[in-house]
């Protein structure tokens, strides 16, 4: 859910700062598509990558929970 | 059980500052990426000679920079860790090349854009993007040989060899490199744009270069705990089996 | 000064011995070294002046992959007869193990570039007059060797470790090649020493940090 949060708030955030880009920009060139790439592609290779952590660390969570379980189970 | 007890409390302690830290930077990153992306976009003036699109180099060079703060990093955990054998130093090295990669992977990515925009071709072998490459390559073997090695300790030995001994290659990459393009006319280097630059583009550049700083931090700092936990509980899964 | 030359030369004599012996590493550079510098005639035209282009290429090409085919073979005998540790239990200092091993493959790659190189000289037609090339070679040789029997070590206790030790050992060993074919080149084109003496100085610096760097390390590498 955050993610897709997440994502519709860079959309939203891409679109109104391409268009105010776009305001400056000299006439006749279309340049802007590069600029959109390395935006759009620097700002998902960390997303990915912190979305790559975070699923480990939940990953991690839940075999300590499972650990701890068997751990109860034995002392039992 | 009372000194248990007290240790216990202290880490749990330490974790909690760690977590509130870890917190803090996350926000001042968060909080700077905003004004970063307000100073590229919004308030930097348009270069003359390429444009708009001049605005890739508020996000290539401090990437690249960040790319190589990362394989130092690499550099001084790998020798601490030889030399002191600690496996935080192990977690903190192959943290450390995993951003490494990342942020090079990105170097050449905005690197070729910038090419393609300013020469009209994805890639060219000029000095500073065919060490990027040579540098890409070291870390993915970097990476490579720790998912080949046969036990953990080893992988984190010879990855330790592996990231001293391509730290100190770079610069010799680098002056070979130079030396052999050197002969061509030479390109206009990605970093520099019609000449010097303007005070306000200046400013844009360190920021952009402090905030992808923070977020180099934070991001190392998640993942190397991430590694010291799992850690820890490969320590308890193998104990508990033997129990 | 003895005390230390002495048991790496007793190391590098057990690495001829067996080399005498099978002919193993000699052979595999040699007959990869001639078929990569063959197959390269078939990737142009060899009209002479493109020739001149693309020799110096082949040539340190064709080396390389030699090389790297020669250092896969270089620790296996040890790794698979277990004779690793008997060397570990000798009461000599990790590094002296390294430049044993190092100056043993330095050789062997040096025997089989002395007769390809004339071999090349025949097949592309150009003139080994120069002395400068035997300097390039040494030194690119030796720069080569340094890095690659670190690597080695390391690649042969992984798996895949044909894949391992190329993709450690290029990337790494890149000045050298650039360094060598640049060198080679000019020299080709009528340079003399003078004119191509900052490639030698910057293949001697390589070969100088990565000789200590190796030895420092070498040790880790070894430990079980």
């Amino acid at each position: 859910m955050a993610a897709i949060a997440a994502a519709t708030a860079w959309m939203l955030s891409t679109g109104v700062l391409m268009a105010a880009v776009a305001a400056q920009e000299a006439p006749g060139e279309s340049t802007l598509p590069f600029l959109y790439v390395v935006y759009t592609v620097t700002w998902a290779t960390f997303f990915a990558y912190a979305f790559y952590v975070s699923r480990r660390q939940r990953e991690l969570r839940r075999q300590i929970e499972e650990l701890r379980r068997v751990l109860e189970e034995r002392d039992k | 059980m009372e000194t248990t007890t007290d240790t216990q409390k202290s880490r749990t302690s330490n974790r909690d500052v760690a977590s509130v830290a870890k917190a803090v930077l996350l926000v001042v990153g968060g909080v700077m990426m905003l004004a970063d992306i307000a100073l590229i976009f919004l308030w930097v003036p348009t270069e003359q000679v390429m444009g708009v699109v001049q605005r890739i180099f508020y996000f290539h060079v401090p990437l690249a920079w960040t790319g190589l703060l990362s394989t130092t990093v690499v550099f001084i955990s790998s020798i601490v860790y030889l030399w002191k054998g600690q496996r935080r130093w192990d977690a903190l090295a192959h943290s450390s090349a995993e951003l490494s990669v990342m942020f090079i992977t990105l170097t050449l990515i905005t690197g070729a854009t910038w090419a393609k925009m300013a020469w009209g071709v994805w890639w060219t072998w000029e000095p500073r993007l065919t060490t990027t490459l040579i540098l890409w390559l070291m870390y993915m073997g970097y990476l490579m040989l720790r998912a080949y090695a046969p036990t953990p300790s080893l992988a984190a030995r010879y990855s330790a060899v592996m990231g001293i001994i391509a730290f100190v290659d770079v610069p010799i990459v680098y002056f070979s490199v130079n030396w052999w393009r050197g002969i061509h006319p030479r390109v206009v280097g990605v970093g520099a744009t019609s000449g010097s630059l303007d005070s306000d583009m200046l400013i844009t550049l360190i920021f952009s270069v402090f905030t992808f700083t923070v977020l180099f931090t934070y991001v190392l700092w998640e993942r190397v705990s991430l590694r010291n936990a799992e850690d820890a509980v490969q320590g308890m899964h193998i104990t508990e089996r033997t129990a | 000064m003895t005390g230390f030359l002495i048991p790496i030369l007793v190391v590098t004599w057990k690495d001829i011995l067996l080399e005498l012996r099978t002919k193993d590493m000699v052979t595999s550079i040699f007959v990869f070294g001639l078929l990569t510098a063959v197959i390269f005639n078939f990737a142009f035209d060899p009209t002479p002046a493109v020739v001149a282009l693309v020799v110096p290429g082949i040539i340190w090409v064709a080396f390389t992959f030699a090389g790297v085919l020669g250092l896969n073979r270089a620790f296996v005998l040890e790794k698979d007869r277990g004779s690793l540790e008997g060397l570990l239990l000798c009461p000599v200092s990790r590094d002296v193990i390294y430049l044993g091993k190092l100056l043993a493959i330095f050789l062997f790659m040096l025997v089989v570039e002395a007769i390809l190189f004339p071999v090349f000289a025949v097949l592309y037609n150009f003139s080994l007059a120069d002395i400068t090339l035997f300097l390039i070679a040494v030194l690119a040789t030796l720069g080569f060797a340094g890095v690659g029997t670190l690597f080695s070590a390391m690649a042969v206790n992984t798996r895949s470790r044909e894949i391992m030790l190329p993709v450690l050992l290029l990337p790494v060993a890149a000045p050298v090649v650039i360094a060598a074919v640049a060198a080679t080149s000019d020299i080709m084109g009528g340079a003399s020493v003078g004119d191509v003496s900052r490639w030698l100085q910057l293949l001697a610096t390589f070969d100088v940090i990565f000789l200590i760097v190796s030895s420092f390390v070498f040790g880790a590498v070894l430990e079980e």
